[in-house]
């Protein structure tokens, strides 16, 4: 069995280098991954959510996608108490992921009746077996790190969670594109419940936004850090799930909240 | 009757728990701090066969009624193979770590059938809770050495090969553990400037701090890039023992806390 790198270390900078792809495939180019928040949205409860299910159940008819939500409170609740035993990043990276199966459950037992179907990490590859049927596969979009999670590279809590998993997911399948449902307009320079003055960002470059020094990311900053990075999905979108309309614009294209893009 | 709170003021005061408890995190908790994880690397040792491999599952088993040990597997040539045709194919990094998973999953595989008489138990990532059950009753843990990120690892910023790979799984094991010590088992005496397989005078490093190594910036290391940056951020490893498994005694000597290779230490 001969093979380019059979003698070499895979840690050398030039074979690394070295190892690229001529084009990497789309595995899935139809697809929209589209995530919902769980603070921002499904904590709400009923009042933010059911228009939200009515306008997916709507936008299916001409858009294939697959849908995830975020863990929200009592994550971070779980997280709290998780830090008040000490547990390691690993430990609470663990934990977490349990919230949003709840939450990805709470969503298909809504959606079930237009079509949701819940689908692990080890059978996405069925996904275009439900896709082309005219299904919605609801993701647990935390990423499988678990006790593998890397340390912070800033502050103390896990930094690969659902907005990571979710562009991830996109990111690999070539997926179309990647919409984050949120409770405000998009990104902002700083928290706009904190702060009148606060300025939303239509479109702006992660690069850009990476330089700056952001008080709230308001997405993980690994996803950030990826997009910048991106091979296949080189731009993100952020609407409000709170007001009708915007996703049909997302799905087509329209900048409906803000959208990050990768620089090139 | 007072009002019951509305679901809004819950989310938020459940949410505003975590603000709280960020302030006086200590991760002090170790897992299961006793015990010795080392890797079995794929390409240096499982590769090489009977003849590499016999002799180093021997020094273990006898090892086994002074430690608990736990073995991660590594990838190895397939791994390499699998990337030189994934990468010609055009798949994803997250395609390319998934299937160099399976490598190592066959390795550890392997490694269980050579050790299940003496307790070598399969253990996938999933049952990693298992690990104390195992160990209390002298068995003998193997772990597929690749993390468990597949389609989620981490884009590289030139080339497609996964950075994460068994160096990484095998060091987050431990980690999470809460073990202070990764023994990296290979085929050379340790860390050198080069690699030594190529250049003749490439020097031996015995011992040097992570920082001092990432300052160095070395072309090539006897371990994953990465995981230098992880053990400056991680809480519990402060030593990686890399030495040559092929020399008869060295196993027992690093298990009993001799520096027998390179030490990458920090603190």
């Amino acid at each position: 069995m001969e093979s380019k790198f059979m003698r070499e270390s895979l840690v050398d900078r030039e074979v690394a280098k070295s190892a690229v792809s001529e084009g990497e495939v789309d595995i899935l180019p139809y697809l929209n991954v589209i995530s919902i928040g769980g603070k921002s949205i499904l904590d709400r409860g009923r009042s933010a959510v059911y228009p939200l299910i009515e306008e997916l159940a709507e936008v299916k008819k001409e858009y294939k996608f697959v849908m995830g939500v975020s863990g929200g409170a009592r994550m971070r609740h779980s997280l709290a108490i998780g830090l008040d035993f000490g547990l390691p990043t690993g430990g609470l990276a663990t934990v977490v992921g349990a919230i949003e199966e709840q939450n990805a459950l709470l969503l298909y037992s809504l959606m079930a009746k237009h079509g949701a179907v819940r689908v692990p990490k080890d059978h996405y590859t069925d996904l275009p077996h439900y896709l082309e049927n005219g299904m919605i596969p609801v993701l647990t979009t935390n990423p499988p790190h678990h006790y593998w999670e890397k340390p912070p590279k800033r502050g103390i809590l896990p930094e690969n969670g659902s907005d990571f998993g979710a562009y991830m997911t996109a990111e690999v399948l070539g997926a179309r594109s990647m919409i984050f449902i949120k409770d405000q307009d998009g990104f902002y320079d700083k928290d706009p419940e904190k702060h009148r003055d606060a300025k939303h960002i239509k479109r702006i470059s992660v690069q850009e936004l990476l330089a700056g020094d952001q008080e709230d990311w308001m997405l993980d900053y690994t996803m950030l850090e990826m997009l910048a990075r991106a091979r296949h999905v080189k731009q993100i979108h952020i609407i409000n799930g709170l007001k009708r309309g915007n996703i049909i614009k997302a799905l087509n294209g329209e900048n409906a909240g803000t959208i990050i893009y990768k620089e090139e | 009757m007072a009002d019951s709170p509305s679901i809004e003021e819950m989310s938020d005061a459940l949410a505003a728990s975590l603000d709280a408890s960020q302030i006086d995190y200590k991760s002090d908790l170790k897992i299961y701090p006793d015990c010795k994880v080392l890797k079995i690397g794929g390409q240096s040792i499982t590769d090489r066969g009977r003849s590499a491999v016999f002799p180093i599952l021997d020094e273990i088993v006898a090892n086994v009624d002074k430690h608990k040990i736990i073995i991660s597997s590594g990838g190895g040539t397939r791994a390499r193979h699998t990337y030189h045709i994934g990468i010609d194919l055009g798949m994803p990094v997250g395609v390319l770590a998934d299937m160099g998973g399976a490598i190592t999953v066959q390795n550890a595989r392997m490694l269980q059938m050579l050790l299940a008489k003496h307790g070598g138990i399969f253990v996938d990532t999933l049952e990693f809770n298992k690990i104390p059950l195992f160990l209390r009753m002298g068995c003998i843990p193997i772990m597929p050495g690749m993390p468990p990120y597949s389609f989620w690892e981490d884009i590289p910023e030139h080339g497609s090969i996964p950075m994460n790979r068994t160096d990484t799984g095998v060091f987050f094991t431990g980690e999470s553990l809460g073990v202070d010590t990764i023994y990296y088992i290979k085929d050379e005496e340790g860390l050198f400037t080069e690699d030594p397989k190529k250049n003749k005078n490439a020097k031996f490093i015995p011992k040097i701090h992570v920082e001092e190594l990432i300052e160095m910036d070395l072309n090539d290391l006897a371990v994953e890039r990465v995981v230098l940056d992880y053990m400056l951020r991680a809480n519990s490893v402060k030593k990686l023992h890399i030495f040559n498994g092929l020399v008869k005694g060295n196993i027992t000597k690093a298990l009993d806390g001799e520096e027998v290779g390179t030490i990458i230490y920090k603190d």
